[in-house]
């Protein structure tokens, strides 16, 4: 013990040393930086469910747009002879009452869904933000005035509107996408102007404007990014809900005319032969809901994923 | 259980312990998983709160001291967990394993609670009177006549002009300093023998500060209730506490009586605090005493004593390990190397300058 | 710049407001008057502290004074030019010298931002040190300006703690070289040993780059501690204004004295020994307050004039100013005001 004490007497010199003080850094940031978008991302890929669907849903899409070829079948010929054939190793899906390859139908169907979904949801979304942000920035008359639209545009039933709006212009594409957003914009106006209002009395954006910002710099700078994730979440419950529309347009005949269909003539189609080919009602009515379904799960699930106050 | 503690309900100002502490806190750590891994809010901490004695536990926002208080109340939620070890002990009795009955009676019945926000903590839809009665009716078993003239006459006590009207209203309709009193007169409603204020007036403007202080002094004062005061403000804690509890890091650094504390502060992290605070009497741009930097993240606690890269005596012994507790006087504490035996002279005298208050040197 | 004329500006004061009255419609009957006939001068160099109470109007005030709000009448002036019909290229310069530091560090910096895009946004907008390494050197400088270093620059805010934040706040308002910073309750979020640390920045940089403050703050002792002079306000007007040493020695309203009995004093034996004046009630609305003086109902001293008509702010002694009849020559003005007013 004697003959370790110059030894420890050394050691606890050095122990008792005081440090020198600029190799101490108090500001360190332990924590990962990590921006919004891939917290974001990170908090979604937590939700196993919402992942789950995720998947479905590309492979959803992969085959509505290499379906049809993966069977190899035409699905606009009439074949006569091969009509109502149950689902079997040559026709997967079966035929209809026109003897068409049901599997290729089904994935173009989709397609056309999908299509006009996200068509219509990009208009909805468009208009909606263009007319919100016009209404939250400049406010005072013009706000009351625009605000006024809107109402008058959401107090018109919408099926009324969208039935009278087909049957005065006809079937067809555009026409469909007009009838499907004419008053949908309307809720994603009221959103963004509400969001735009929030964030012009948001302290940053004041200080962007006590260093000089113009109207511009502030929407480019701040309300855009800041907005950016409400209207990716508007875009996830927009689309099934257009979805919906279209479908229940086209089932009710005043859709999409023959030659062109979707997911919905199709169902309107199977109804009729409902008793005794099941299969032709059941496998659009499986894809409907199975897409509807992904749509929203991933919805909800972007929903907590881009809320900050649910950060933890 | 109330037999128990007989002899002690009575008891007005008398801070003399008749059998045991009130409250025992022993070994509580507490802590938040998160998505980037465990926050270590508090990590080990002891203390007891006498009866009819105020406590201030003071420390800065993300040291622990809101947990604590939250823990006392057994208020820690997913996704935050109380450790095994640690052990709350209220009048005897130990609060962890309450059954769900015990815990209604000893929540809002025998240990209330203040909220530095009245206007979250109370239901906006609920009239405040009703509130009151509430409380009043789950802990006692008075009629609703009783309850509500009792609730009236808890309105007038906290010093609510007309209360037979005020209790009447909604939250909202009552300011800032009214809500505060009302949330008191909620908290003292079933006469507990605790009350935990959690940095009551924070939100408040001075002078309605200095009323509400006033309050809660002439509550421990008449019914001998123990206070356990939250604050992040020694400006408070100066006229107000009976002993006080310095935090940090989810750690107590220092505890002591208001005297030791103020005029022989041990800590260089009390040092620290009392000289960051401007006081009227001060010079004009008087350079404050300021902490370098910010606390640290919890998430990853430093291997030796948190307060190190901050401290302006930090040693090389500080960086590698933890400081044991050195006793001063049976109620006086400190966690810092300076107090090691071994510690050497050149570095105390080298403290005594950083030192704020109290003549005695720095010696054992 | 020639030095004649340089000590002619430092006469000239920097920021000059007069008769400034913001009001604030909220019914067809109801107008809160945020601030009611504020007047106080801002000399180059020094910081004038603007301290009262929530709801006070201080805040309104300072963002008048910088030009966010329009007043309802009353009229502002920064180095002699009227700070509300300034345009384009003098509206631009004001935008660049006259800098805002806000008060709720969490707020008021864009969470979708780095440090660096916080920090270089006031450069973007005035296009300042264009070059990329420059402006990655300037903000490495601000960053260690305030504390922070080079690390700091790519991170997002949401990773730092309230006094880092309101450094790189300050950063901000730094980057583009002001004269001028309002600061609004710049402390009063903060930690008690975070707000020394921010207190001592921003004497520092006060010292080092000469710049001016209006310092808002709720808490006397910081803003007294800060202050070359402070304005005491009670709800939308001006109570006293001194010199803040001259403030603390020798308060004369019956407000500032309750004020300052108020604050807590970090000692207890002051704390047990020192006699409180507390203010009964609380602070009126400001939504159509009766005449006369604002304080007369928590007033323990309210004469019979003082219901009748505000008293106005008036110069007792060099460089002290008090809105109250008490302090003001005597009980004869008092009388003759209380005359005037019927």
């Amino acid at each position: 013990m004697s003959s370790n004490e110059p030894i420890a007497t050394t050691d606890l010199r050095r122990r008792f040393e005081l440090v020198d003080q600029s190799t101490l850094n108090a500001e360190q940031v332990v924590r990962k930086n990590i921006g919004f978008w891939s917290d974001a991302w990170r908090r979604f890929r937590q939700n196993k469910v919402a992942m789950f669907f995720a998947a479905i849903l590309l492979i959803l899409i992969v085959l509505a747009i290499f379906g049809p070829a993966i069977s190899g079948k035409d699905y606009i010929t009439i074949n006569g002879m091969e009509k109502n054939i149950a689902p079997c190793s040559e026709y997967w899906f079966g035929t209809d009452n026109m003897g068409r390859d049901m599997f290729a139908r089904s994935w173009v169907a989709l397609r056309t869904s999908l299509i006009i979904a996200l068509v219509s949801a990009v208009i909805q979304l468009v208009i909606g933000c263009v007319y919100g942000a016009i209404m939250g920035s400049v406010g005072g008359v013009v706000d009351e005035v625009m605000m006024r639209i809107v109402e008058v545009f959401s107090c018109v039933p919408n099926l009324i509107l969208v039935t009278l709006l087909l049957v005065v212009f006809g079937n067809g594409y555009p026409q469909l996408l007009l009838a499907l957003s004419i008053s949908s914009w309307t809720g994603t106006a009221r959103l963004v102007r509400g969001q735009v209002f929030k964030l012009r009395e948001s302290e940053y954006v004041m200080a962007a404007t006590a260093l000089g910002g113009g109207r511009m710099h502030n929407i480019v700078k701040h309300l855009l990014p800041n907005t950016m994730g409400l209207l990716i979440l508007e875009m996830a419950q927009a689309i099934p809900n257009v979805i919906f529309s279209e479908t229940s347009l086209s089932f009710l005949g005043i859709g999409l005319q023959p030659p062109n269909f979707s997911l919905g003539s199709m169902l309107a189609t199977g109804q009729s032969s409902m008793t005794f080919y099941p299969y032709q009602l059941v496998i659009p009515c499986a894809l409907l809901a199975l897409i509807v379904l992904s749509f929203n799960v991933i919805g909800d699930a972007l929903r907590d994923a881009l809320d900050p106050q649910l950060r933890t | 259980m109330s037999e128990q503690t007989k002899p002690n309900t009575e008891a007005s100002a008398n801070a003399a312990p008749a059998d045991g502490p009130l409250l025992n806190v022993e070994h509580l750590r507490v802590s938040y998983h998160t998505y980037a891994g465990e926050v270590q809010s508090v990590r080990d901490i002891s203390f007891h709160v006498d009866r009819g004695e105020i406590l201030a536990i003071i420390g800065e926002s993300g040291c622990g001291k809101s947990v604590t208080a939250r823990s006392i109340m057994s208020l820690i939620r997913k996704p935050g967990e109380i450790k095994e070890g640690s052990k709350i002990t209220f009048d005897g009795r130990d609060v962890l394993s309450f059954s769900k009955k015990e815990m209604r009676q000893y929540r809002g019945g025998e240990c209330g609670m203040i909220f530095q926000d009245a206007l979250v903590a109370l239901d906006p839809t609920m009239r405040v009177g009703k509130q009151i009665m509430e409380n009043l009716r789950i802990h006692t078993n008075m009629s609703k006549s009783e309850a509500a003239k009792e609730a009236t006459r808890l309105l007038g006590a906290v010093g609510i002009p007309n209360p037979e009207q005020r209790f009447k209203e909604y939250p909202f309709e009552f300011s800032g300093g009214m809500r505060q009193r009302a949330m008191i007169a909620m908290a003292v409603a079933c006469q507990p023998k605790l009350v935990i204020a959690d940095e009551p007036t924070t939100a408040l403007d001075v002078t309605i500060q200095a009323q509400i202080m006033e309050l809660l002094k002439r509550l421990r004062n008449e019914d001998g209730t123990s206070i356990i005061l939250i604050t992040h403000d020694f400006g408070v804690v100066a006229g107000f506490a009976d002993r006080i509890v310095v935090m940090y890091a989810g750690q107590i650094v220092e505890s002591g009586t208001r005297e030791e504390i103020f005029y022989n502060p041990q800590h260089p992290y009390t040092w620290a605090l009392l000289g960051a605070v401007p006081r009227l009497d001060w010079q004009n741009k008087q350079v404050l005493r300021t902490i370098r930097g910010t606390p640290p993240d919890l998430i990853a606690p430093p291997k030796g004593c948190p307060f190190a890269n901050r401290c302006e005596l930090c040693m090389n012994v500080c960086l590698e390990e933890d400081p044991a507790y050195t006793p001063f006087s049976t109620s006086h504490k400190a966690k810092c190397w300076l107090h090691d035996p071994d510690c050497p002279q050149e570095v105390l005298e080298e403290a005594n300058q950083f030192k704020v208050k109290g003549g005695d040197p720095l010696e054992q | 710049m020639s030095s004649e004329k340089k000590s002619a500006a430092a006469k000239e004061p920097l920021v000059k407001v007069e008769h400034l009255k913001q009001y604030f419609k909220v019914s067809r009957k109801a107008t809160v008057k945020a601030v009611d006939d504020v007047s106080f001068e801002i000399m180059p160099g020094e910081t004038l502290g603007l301290v009262g109470e929530s709801g006070c109007g201080k805040t309104t005030c300072g963002r008048c004074v910088v030009g966010m709000y329009t007043p309802t009448s009353g009229t502002v002036t920064y180095r002699g030019k009227d700070v509300h019909s300034l345009k384009g290229k003098e509206k631009k310069e004001f935008n660049k010298e006259v800098q805002v530091i806000f008060q709720d560090p969490y707020a008021s910096l864009d969470p979708r931002m780095t440090v660096s895009e916080i920090i270089g946004e006031g450069m973007d907008i005035h296009h300042l040190y264009m070059d990329k390494d420059a402006r990655r050197n300037r903000i490495g400088e601000l960053l260690h300006m305030v504390g922070l270093n080079q690390e700091h620059a790519n991170r997002f805010i949401h990773e730092f703690s309230g006094g880092q934040r309101q450094r790189i706040g300050i950063a901000r308002a730094l980057a583009v070289e002001p004269k001028f910073i309002m600061c609004d309750e710049p402390v009063s979020a903060l930690d008690v040993s975070i707000q020394a640390q921010v207190a001592n920045l921003l004497i520092s940089l006060q010292e080092r780059m000469g710049l001016t403050y209006l310092f808002i703050a709720h808490d006397l002792a910081m803003v007294k501690h800060i202050s070359d002079r402070v304005a005491v306000m009670y709800l939308g007007a001006v109570m006293e204004l001194a010199d803040s040493h001259e403030l603390y020695e020798h308060p004369m309203h019956p407000y500032t004295k309750a004020l300052m009995s108020a604050i807590p004093i970090a000692d207890p034996h002051t704390e047990d020994t020192r006699q409180r004046i507390v203010l009964e009630g609380e602070v009126p609305s400001p939504i159509n307050p009766p005449p006369g003086c604002k304080f007369q109902n928590r007033c323990a001293y309210a004469m019979e004039c003082c219901h009748k008509a505000a008293p106005p702010l008036e110069e007792v002694s060099p460089g002290h100013y008090v809105a109250c009849y008490l302090c003001q020559k005597g009980k004869e003005a008092a009388a003759a005001a209380a005359e005037e007013a019927k």
